[in-house]
């Protein structure tokens, strides 16, 4: 993969890789590292995909599995303060909400509310990019909603 | 809602000047991979793999040290070395050969509910060798063997998951101090939420150098059990009534009816494909539930226990919350609830749990 190709790549989905690791780490600083290494594993690994769909949904769910490992190793080694808050990036109180909504899901729930939502693939997609059944797939997207509904108060389709 | 989550992520952006400090980043360490060639160079020492974590969302995880510890002894039986469940533990369950590699389900232990397994790889010539390599971790999310390429999932009657609606999560990881040119080892564990979620098999999925294959594991087990018949307190004003509580070395469970709460049935997607979905229809929840030891201690389970990640905290309960309030089986009435479930770590000695308490109430088992 050449430079030209890379900076391609960068300029068509830096923003939505920073956008999913920011959901998940919830840190500018620690999203700008988690892009890095998710474009780095594009570089190294130079996985062929049948459509620049699949190639997005690549990124989003290596940007999904890295940032669950790497939360998954901090709370395994807690380093200064492990309930220091997130850096705080959303002034409007409603973005401010949502955000709190979907930290306080688990991690799988929140890679499906981001696909399915927010990038519009659907449960089948998701399953198949994510090497997970579509059952599973599907009751996380049940749980998901409950609770964001339960919270929320409504539920639009 | 949806409206409402994507206009408000798509305001997160990387400023312009993050996205050159990043691109730089990306640039130079592209520029040093291709200089010495280099493999991923981020590859932490604690491989946690695939954890399938479903509708609860419970995610599975094992701490490794406590199963690396026990590793020089691994081959007279990691399962069995452990005294409490140890009479349970199957050994040489499986095993598939395709000339270049050995895989072999060493050990096997199940209470009905957690299925732990202890798989365990063997190259036989250089090409197996080769092949074990490309094993990978969920880090290398491109790799066609990612995962390790292990699965574990239940096996339901009629291939109906739709009836069940259950619950399950699936992790495996490596222990990579045992690893060598021609041998790697897993655990792999699967935890559901309830007995009887289907037949007493389970699939699971693997891969070889010949491509993928799967499984049919049995898990019948004659693990010892606490049960205890519940009589909720008839000023309850809670929505379901416990009937049922299951103590197992690996699990607890307790089961009911609910009134109310759960809104249940098959739904269909787009293209017809028929689903299973269950939803709370209230904000009832459970207000606690905790399970208390013959030396008057006691432990919540609702909260992931504090010591989950601590591998050198052994023989306590220790668990990583509970699934709450899921619709039960059907062929369990059709008000049936699983009111909490939950899987400890580590195998615990039942011998030492005196009750537990649901919502204020002690229940004592006999």
């Amino acid at each position: 993969m050449d430079r030209e190709e890379i900076h391609r790549l960068y300029d068509q989905y830096a923003d939505t890789v920073y956008r999913v690791c920011f959901t998940y780490l919830g840190s500018a600083s620690d999203s700008e590292d988690a892009v890095q290494e998710v474009f780095l594993r594009l570089i190294r690994k130079q996985p062929t995909f049948s459509s620049e769909r699949d190639q997005r949904g690549w990124l989003i769910v290596t940007a999904c599995n890295y940032c669950k490992t790497l939360l998954r190793w901090r709370k395994r080694h807690p380093v200064a303060d492990p309930d220091r808050l997130p850096e705080q990036s959303c002034s409007d109180s409603s973005d401010a909400e949502v955000m709190e909504l979907l930290a306080a899901l688990p991690h799988d729930c929140r890679q499906v509310v981001y696909m399915h939502c927010c990038e519009g693939y659907s449960l089948a997609e998701i399953a198949r990019l994510s090497g997970t059944n579509q059952s599973t797939v599907r009751s996380r997207w049940f749980y998901a909603r409950r609770r964001l509904k339960n919270i929320l108060g409504g539920i639009e389709e | 809602m949806n409206n409402r989550i994507r206009n408000t992520l798509q305001n997160i952006a990387p400023t312009e000047e993050q996205k050159a400090r990043m691109l730089s980043r990306i640039d130079s360490e592209a520029d040093r991979c291709a200089e010495t060639s280099a493999v991923p160079a981020r590859r932490s020492g604690t491989k946690w793999l695939k954890v399938a974590a479903v509708a609860a969302a419970l995610c599975l995880t094992i701490g490794m040290t406590a199963f690396a510890e026990e590793i020089g002894s691994l081959f007279d039986g990691l399962f069995v070395k452990d005294s409490i469940v140890a009479q349970t533990v199957l050994t040489g369950v499986y095993n598939d050969n395709d000339g270049h590699v050995n895989m072999a389900v060493e050990e096997l232990m199940s209470d009905g509910i957690a299925v732990r397994t202890v798989i365990r790889y063997q190259a036989l010539d250089e090409q197996g060798e080769e092949w074990l390599d490309t094993l990978s971790s969920p880090l290398d999310t491109a790799s066609p063997n990612a995962f390790y390429g292990i699965d574990m999932n239940p096996v339901f009657r009629d291939n109906n998951t739709a009836e069940y609606g259950v619950n399950w999560s699936h992790g495996t990881f490596e222990l990579e101090d045992m690893r060598t040119e021609t041998e790697r080892c897993f655990i792999s564990v699967m935890n559901a939420d309830r007995y009887g979620w289907g037949t007493e098999d389970v699939q699971l999925e693997y891969t070889m150098p010949s491509g993928n294959k799967s499984a049919l594991l049995c898990v019948t087990t004659n693990m010892e059990k606490k049960t205890l018949a519940m009589e909720a307190p008839e000023n309850s004003d809670k929505l379901y009534t416990p009937l049922k509580a299951t103590l197992s070395p690996l699990s607890f469970v307790i089961e009911g009816e609910e009134h109310g709460i759960i809104d249940k049935g098959v739904g269909y997607d787009e293209d017809g494909t028929p689903y299973y979905y269950q939803r709370m229809t209230t904000d009832e929840s459970i207000d606690s539930l905790s399970l208390h030891l013959t030396d008057g201690t006691w432990v919540d389970l609702l909260r992931p226990s504090e010591y989950y990640y601590d591998t050198d905290r052994t023989g306590t309960v220790i668990n990583d919350g509970a699934w709450q309030l899921c619709a039960g089986n059907n062929s369990s009435g059709e008000n049936s609830i699983i009111i909490a479930s939950t899987s400890f770590r580590d195998p615990i000695d039942i011998s030492t749990i005196a009750g537990f308490k649901l919502d204020g109430v002690y229940y004592e088992f006999d």
